[in-house]
């Protein structure tokens, strides 16, 4: 109870990260707080771990950077999840080619060497990520967002600029594509 | 919910992994980036460092300056005396002349120690015999006719 009372919120942290005084200790809080569901929001997009590394980098940086002129508009981690979309998306646009090659991309991942998985769960969960690479970036994206994330498509459309409706439309089609490729590669 | 029930057999887990202690070590790193590229930051390092250059370099020139001229103090203290008026002069060189007459007091040692107030007196007398000497006939008489007239020497010697 003591711990949720001194919890800081989002916006002390903002207030921090824009004062001189106490920016770094504001940019600790955040990080601490969204380096995570961040790092794995960009490895899913991304798959491998080097480049997910850089790309989180340089989502906080930017986040440091620019915390001054943050108007508060939206909620912070939006802002961070935009950030790093941005990111991810500028990366696909240098490799184009990227995990497309589904050699490459076997290559990348590590099935997790649990004790409790079977073979074959192991196999569901690879192909399920490949089932999600093989998507257009947006569709991709906004499936990510929501099944992963679990954000609602109000936040999904304040991260991708797009419309409640679009998104709806965009994660509908992704299911069923993916359905789809599982049924093919059963 | 929809989402969860289209893919339950699934579930959430994703088949990638981290290396250990990644997320410890992930923070203060970035940090440290981040403050690397800050502008501000940036700014005041790269100051610092041409300040830093700056000193080093005139620190280097001087050494090799004193290096290669070694003589240029003395040189210099020359050039100051020559440029200076007569009178000026002749005060450096009266001070140099008790300057050396206490290095030459320093000097002796043993049987040779002579005291530093006859050293002088004798040191005086050569100079003035020396400038006796130099002077003209007309010149000695002028200067003994000033010496009967003046109120000031005569009261003196007195």
């Amino acid at each position: 109870m003591k711990e949720l009372m001194t919890e800081i919120t989002d916006s002390e942290i903002l207030g921090m990260l824009k004062d001189p005084v106490t920016r770094d200790r504001g940019f600790l809080k955040l990080m601490d707080r969204y380096k995570e569901p961040i790092y794995w929001h960009i490895r899913r997009l991304i798959v491998s771990h080097e480049d997910a590394e850089d790309i989180l980098q340089e989502t906080f940086i930017q986040v440091y950077r620019h915390a001054g002129s943050f108007r508060g508009e939206s909620k912070i981690f939006t802002w961070l999840y935009r950030i790093a979309t941005n990111e991810c998306t500028r990366f696909f646009r240098k490799n184009k080619k990227w995990a497309k090659n589904s050699g490459t991309m076997a290559e990348k991942m590590s099935v997790e060497q649990s004790g409790t998985d079977s073979e074959n769960s192991k196999a569901i969960l690879f192909k399920f990520q490949q089932a999600i690479l093989q998507l257009p970036e947006k569709q991709m994206i906004v499936f990510n967002l929501r099944y992963y994330d679990e954000l609602s498509y109000e936040d999904i459309g304040k991260i991708l600029n797009s419309s409640v409706n679009t998104l709806k439309t965009n994660y509908h089609y992704a299911s069923e594509k993916i359905k789809q490729y599982l049924i093919d590669h059963a | 919910m929809k989402v969860d029930n289209e893919f339950q057999k699934i579930g959430k887990r994703i088949p990638y992994e981290v290396p250990d202690g990644f997320f410890e070590k992930i923070t203060e790193k970035t940090l440290q980036q981040a403050k690397l590229r800050d502008p501000k930051y940036r700014k005041s390092r790269i100051l610092w460092r041409t300040m830093s250059v700056a000193a080093s370099l005139a620190a280097a020139l001087l050494l090799g300056y004193m290096i290669l001229y070694p003589d240029i103090k003395s040189e210099s203290n020359q050039l100051a005396i020559q440029s200076q008026p007569v009178g000026q002069q002749l005060n450096h060189k009266k001070q140099e002349t008790t300057r050396q007459s206490t290095v030459t007091g320093i000097n002796k040692t043993g049987s040779e120690q002579v005291p530093e107030n006859k050293t002088t007196a004798i040191n005086q007398t050569e100079g003035l015999s020396a400038v006796l000497a130099d002077l003209t006939d007309e010149e000695l008489q002028q200067m003994a006719t000033m010496l009967k007239t003046d109120p000031f020497i005569n009261e003196s010697a007195q």
